[in-house]
């Protein structure tokens, strides 16, 4: 029972490997090749127009991928008045090669993306100061909780300085 | 009584400093009478203020003996006696030492006495010179006495008076300056007192006073003492031996007319002594025979102790109690019980004799040596009706507490004492006996109780306690209290609240004899008063026991003062910085000041003693000591950077460019929506 078990695990970790089932490939595929050949202007559109989005997404490494969402939602913004645009003049081919050749959407779609690049890139400094001004006063405020135990229950509430828990330096609970 | 209050002093007397005893008499502390002291007790001028022409005298009694007030209270004050009469007492602080002593008033004896203390030599007196002068007033005054129960205990050639110079006629002294028999050499004395230390003697009663009058008697008959040159011990060994009446009268010259009231009034059976009313009826012609007294048994063979031969019991448990050391070899190697049962084993009617003293001799006794108490325990075997006799003390058991009282502070009497009880001997001596008396029983729950006492060493409990339950009367020995005479439970909140005028800063308001004495008096004292008393002094919990036991007495007996009351706060201060939180504790300080200041130890003891409020105050510091805790962890989290490190910061900024590039992007859908839907 054991080895048999040893013996499924490889397996199970190779299909998650290799992502959704063949299956299941093929079912997309059904579904969403029509839907591309229908959309194609669309997709063109978009593909184009998300890039920065796309790059962002291979250069970022972190779990969360804020940086992506982050630049991500910002391009989406600069693409979806051309999409609008594509859309109010029937989605044609045509119209969306002429859109794709003109520099307004390459600067709308790379300069929101941009944006959203600063954004990220300009937060750690800004945030950085903030927090050292919050950490001042809540040290102050702390300091002040303290005073305020020592006025209503003494000296005897500071302990004895050398019990254990008094220099623990961890992050305290929220 | 006043005790400030200056009475009108008599002729001659007006600026004499005096003070007032009861509200009827004057003591002139400056007017010493030596002729009239007592063996214990000073003698002084006193003045009726209200029969100013009667001759009164005081004595101020000694502090460390108890005098016999409860005499003053049962007696007849009647002028008709011819008796040294006590009339008043009171405790009266001398202006010498500032301390209170016992002063008593008396009836002032107008003559000389029949024989200076410490003489030898009396007048010889004629039969009927006694018969006519001495006898009857003896008789008179015993009569009184005895009618109430009350022995006067006293009675000895040189506490009798001529009631006037010309020598008539006789007063008898007083008896009220000491305890029972104190003073009485041991001649005058029946077998079983008079082996027992002088201070450890039994109240005794009308039979030990005729047997001291018949004494007195012999020796007046005789002009002097028929036993001088014997020493206590010998006096002894010939009474028990020969009886009273073979020891005095064989040497003495006694006109036989008066031989009969004699063999009745020296008879060693208190059963078959003459009393007072034969006495009385031997004056009027009318005799009785008196009864012989049977001597002590004679063994059928000697026992050699320190090279002499002893043919009785009582008189080998005599000299084995006079030299105890060598008495515990002869005991420890068996050679005692060996000629017991040599005399004894194939007696019938002894057998029961030769158990006890086997049961007595095997060592499964506690308290004491194991020796000590077997010898102790032989002795009681061989002299029933003898104290309790161990090393040291000789005691009769119904003296245990007067004993306890005089010899207690001393060294090697304590430790007997304690031995005494302990290991049960009291109780032994009981066994011992040949039949129950009634007084018995009280003395045997008396010894329980005290043993039980003995057995716990904390405050309340002891030796000290053992002190007030024994002697009900006694005054407190605290030395805090050490000017004051207090024998009763009311008396003690107004002394402490004196001594509390003079602020005392050291001291604690509570001793151990303090605590003893109110557990005796008052048997309601709560238990955790004296148990919290039996912690360390300087502990909340004994401070706490001070004011739980003085509040307790304020209930009983009521009293109280200013003094008092800020004293016991001074004291109470670790009880109430037990407290840790600082804004109840002043409001607590605040509301025991002015109890303080009211004297109200109960209400004192109400706010302070609340289990409730203690428990929140304690369960209240123990989360802000967590709070405090937490506080600290959170300074030392912050100043080592834990909120402004990179890792905190790369991920508040991340939520921040994420929060912000959602809102944008937000409010762009919604205005394009809003464009091409309109």
């Amino acid at each position: 029972m054991a080895n048999q078990q040893a013996m499924q695990r490889p397996e199970a970790a190779a299909q998650q490997r290799a992502g959704l089932p063949a299956w299941a490939k093929l079912l997309l595929l059904i579904v969403f090749a029509p839907l591309i050949a229908v959309l194609l202007p669309t997709c063109l559109l978009l593909s184009l127009g998300l890039l920065p989005t796309a790059v962002v997404y291979l250069k970022d490494k972190t779990k969360e991928k804020s940086f992506t969402i982050t630049v991500g939602l910002l391009n989406l913004c600069g693409v979806l008045p051309m999409l609008g645009e594509l859309w109010s003049r029937g989605q044609a081919m045509q119209v969306a090669t002429e859109m794709v050749v003109d520099p307004l959407f390459w600067m709308l779609s790379f300069g929101t993306a941009g944006f959203g690049w600063l954004i990220f890139m300009g937060m750690p400094p800004l945030i950085a100061a903030y927090y050292n001004m919050a950490s001042d006063s809540r040290i102050e405020t702390v300091l002040q909780k303290q005073r305020a135990l020592v006025e209503v229950w003494g000296e005897e509430v500071t302990g004895d300085g050398d019990r254990p828990d008094a220099e623990i330096e961890s992050e305290p609970a929220p | 009584m006043s005790r400030d209050s200056q009475p009108q002093a008599g002729p001659g007397l007006e600026n004499e400093p005096a003070l007032l005893v009861g509200e009827d008499y004057a003591v002139f502390p400056n007017q010493r009478l030596p002729a009239l002291d007592s063996p214990c007790g000073e003698a002084y001028l006193a003045h009726d203020l209200r029969m100013p022409s009667e001759p009164r005298y005081a004595l101020r009694c000694r502090r460390d003996l108890q005098p016999r007030l409860e005499v003053v209270r049962g007696i007849s004050k009647g002028d008709d006696l011819p008796f040294a009469c006590p009339l008043a007492w009171a405790a009266v602080p001398w202006p010498d030492d500032g301390r209170e002593h016992y002063v008593v008033v008396l009836r002032r004896p107008d003559g000389p006495r029949l024989v200076a203390p410490g003489e030898t030599a009396l007048p010889k007196l004629r039969e009927d010179f006694l018969k006519r002068h001495v006898v009857p007033q003896l008789v008179a005054v015993l009569s009184e006495l005895h009618a109430r129960q009350i022995g006067h205990r006293a009675i000895r050639a040189d506490n009798i008076f001529f009631a006037d110079e010309s020598r008539n006629s006789i007063v008898v002294g007083e008896c009220v300056s000491e305890p029972p028999g104190l003073s009485q050499p041991v001649i005058y004395e029946p077998i079983s007192p008079g082996m027992a230390l002088p201070f450890a003697r039994a109240t005794g009663g009308p039979s030990d006073d005729i047997y001291a009058v018949g004494v007195l008697l012999v020796m007046l008959l005789n002009g002097g003492d028929p036993c001088a040159g014997m020493s206590d011990q010998e006096i002894m060994q010939s009474k028990i031996l020969h009886g009273t009446f073979g020891t005095l009268v064989r040497k003495a010259r006694i006109p036989l007319s008066i031989m009969e009231p004699l063999r009745g009034m020296l008879s060693d059976d208190p059963g078959k002594r003459w009393t007072a009313d034969d006495l009385d009826l031997w004056l009027v012609g009318r005799h009785r025979t008196p009864k012989s007294h049977t001597l002590a048994h004679k063994a059928p063979r000697p026992f050699e102790f320190r090279g002499e031969e002893y043919w009785h019991l009582q008189t080998l448990a005599h000299a084995m109690a006079e030299h105890w050391d060598e008495a515990v070899v002869p005991v420890a190697d068996g050679s005692v019980l060996a000629w017991i049962k040599r005399c004894y084993g194939n007696d019938v009617a002894r057998g029961e004799f030769v158990e006890l003293i086997e049961q007595l001799l095997a060592p499964t006794r506690r308290g004491g040596s194991a020796e000590d108490t077997q010898l102790a325990g032989l002795l009681m075997a061989f002299h029933p009706e003898a104290p309790i006799r161990y090393r040291n003390l000789s005691v009769q058991p119904e003296a245990l507490g007067r004993a306890l009282a005089f010899g207690g502070d001393k060294g090697a009497l304590k430790d007997d004492f304690m031995a005494v009880i302990e290991s049960g001997l009291a109780l032994t001596w009981l066994h011992c006996q040949d039949s129950m008396r009634p007084e018995f029983v009280p003395f045997s729950r008396a010894v329980e109780t005290v043993r039980d006492l003995l057995d716990r060493s904390g405050w309340g409990f002891g030796l000290e306690r053992c002190l007030y339950e024994l002697n009900e009367a006694i005054p407190c020995r605290s030395p805090l209290l050490d000017r004051f005479l207090i024998s009763k439970i009311e008396q003690l909140l107004p002394a402490l609240s004196r001594i509390a005028e003079e602020e005392p800063q050291e001291l604690l308001p509570v001793d151990r004899h303090i605590a003893a004495f109110c557990a005796a008096q008052i048997k309601e004292i709560p238990r955790n008063a004296l148990l919290e008393l039996s912690e360390e002094p300087d502990s909340p919990e004994h401070r706490l026991g001070i004011l739980r036991l003085l509040a307790n007495v304020q209930r009983v007996t009521g009293g109280g003062s200013r003094e008092l009351g800020r004293w016991v706060l001074r004291c109470i201060s670790p009880v109430i910085t037990e407290f840790h939180h600082r804004p109840y504790r002043q409001k607590l300080a605040e509301q025991l000041q002015k109890l303080a200041e009211q004297g109200a130890l109960t209400h004192m003891l109400a706010l302070v003693d609340n289990e409730d409020t203690r428990r929140r105050d304690k369960q209240g510091f123990e989360l802000a000591r967590k709070h405090y805790d937490h506080a600290v962890r959170e300074v030392a989290w912050l100043r080592s950077g834990g909120l402004t490190s990179e890792k905190h910061v790369t991920r508040g900024s991340q939520q921040a460019a994420l929060l912000i590039s959602s809102v944008i992007s937000g409010c762009t859908l919604l205005a394009l929506t809003l464009i091409y839907v309109g």
